[in-house]
């Protein structure tokens, strides 16, 4: 996802309201948070920044997302979002394919927008 | 890793001396006599990779998988051979280390699985700090395919 450096905090902030989210947080490769709703943001921040940068260097712009699956049913998603990372809780009782696809739109559209 | 001579028994300290297949190979700094035998420790990886390779051969959209260990690197390599070894422990290493970071925030996290381009990296880490990394083509793993590593690695290993 090619987003400019400047994406709108607001704008990041109705990705909680998107189909499947239980909790997000958009954050920089340290782990700074740029936006977010998670119980637990600091330590969730940190792990999404981090582990975001290392799947950038693993696929470097081909990276397109990873799923931490959980017993719970409640997976973790990572997405690049310009150059930040945005990750999202999965909502326990909603299909994985559901949240996927309401992030991607999510994306697409924000980037239109840029544009 | 300490390994013992078959020639005069003198013990060797062997730092960078496992070849990939888990075999010990070296030569003796007592009497120079050159090693090269299977290790007992590596019964149990060599059992789960027979399993995995044997479970895994019908799936035509598999490019290749490995077993990975962070101090002992990598077992049981199935990579296509333009992917070097070098490329494959940094790989290793990376998805190690996400799982790990992961596991910190949510204690319950069973695997990994990543998209890039066209391909999915697929993660599985046990309590013996090895880890099975499959990589296929787009949409390769289905759910029952994970269901299917997740039992034999964990069964395995675990035995």
């Amino acid at each position: 996802m090619r987003l400019s450096a400047m994406i709108q905090t607001s704008t990041l902030k109705t990705i909680g309201s998107l189909q499947g989210v239980a909790q997000f947080v958009v954050a920089d490769p340290q782990g700074k948070i740029i936006a977010g709703n998670a119980e637990q943001p600091t330590r969730f921040a940190k792990t999404v920044g981090i582990c975001g940068k290392k799947f950038a260097a693993m696929g470097k712009t081909g990276f397109k997302y990873a799923v931490f699956d959980r017993k719970n049913n409640c997976h973790l998603f990572i997405f690049p979002v310009g150059k930040y990372y945005l990750g999202v809780v999965k909502e326990q009782n909603i299909k994985s394919k559901i949240l996927y696809e309401s992030i991607i739109k999510f994306l697409a559209d924000l980037e239109q927008t840029e544009r | 890793m300490i390994a013992f001579c078959e020639d005069c028994g003198e013990k060797n300290n062997l730092l960078s001396g496992l070849s990939h297949n888990g075999k010990a190979i070296f030569t003796c700094n007592g009497c120079g006599y050159k090693n090269a035998y299977k290790l007992k420790s590596f019964t149990g990886i060599e059992k789960t990779a027979a399993r995995l390779k044997k479970e895994l051969a019908d799936y035509p959209f598999i490019i290749g998988s490995f077993i990975f260990h962070p101090q002992r690197k990598t077992h049981y390599n199935t990579m296509p051979k333009t992917v070097s070894s070098k490329d494959i422990d940094v790989l290793g290493i990376l998805l190690e280390q996400n799982l790990r970071l992961g596991s910190s925030l949510f204690q319950d996290i069973q695997h990994l699985t990543v998209n890039i381009a066209d391909k999915q990296l697929f993660a599985i880490g046990n309590a013996q700090s090895y880890f099975f990394v499959l990589v296929t083509k787009d949409q390769g793993l289905s759910r029952g395919l994970k269901t299917k590593i997740s039992q034999i690695f964990s069964h395995d290993m675990n035995a």
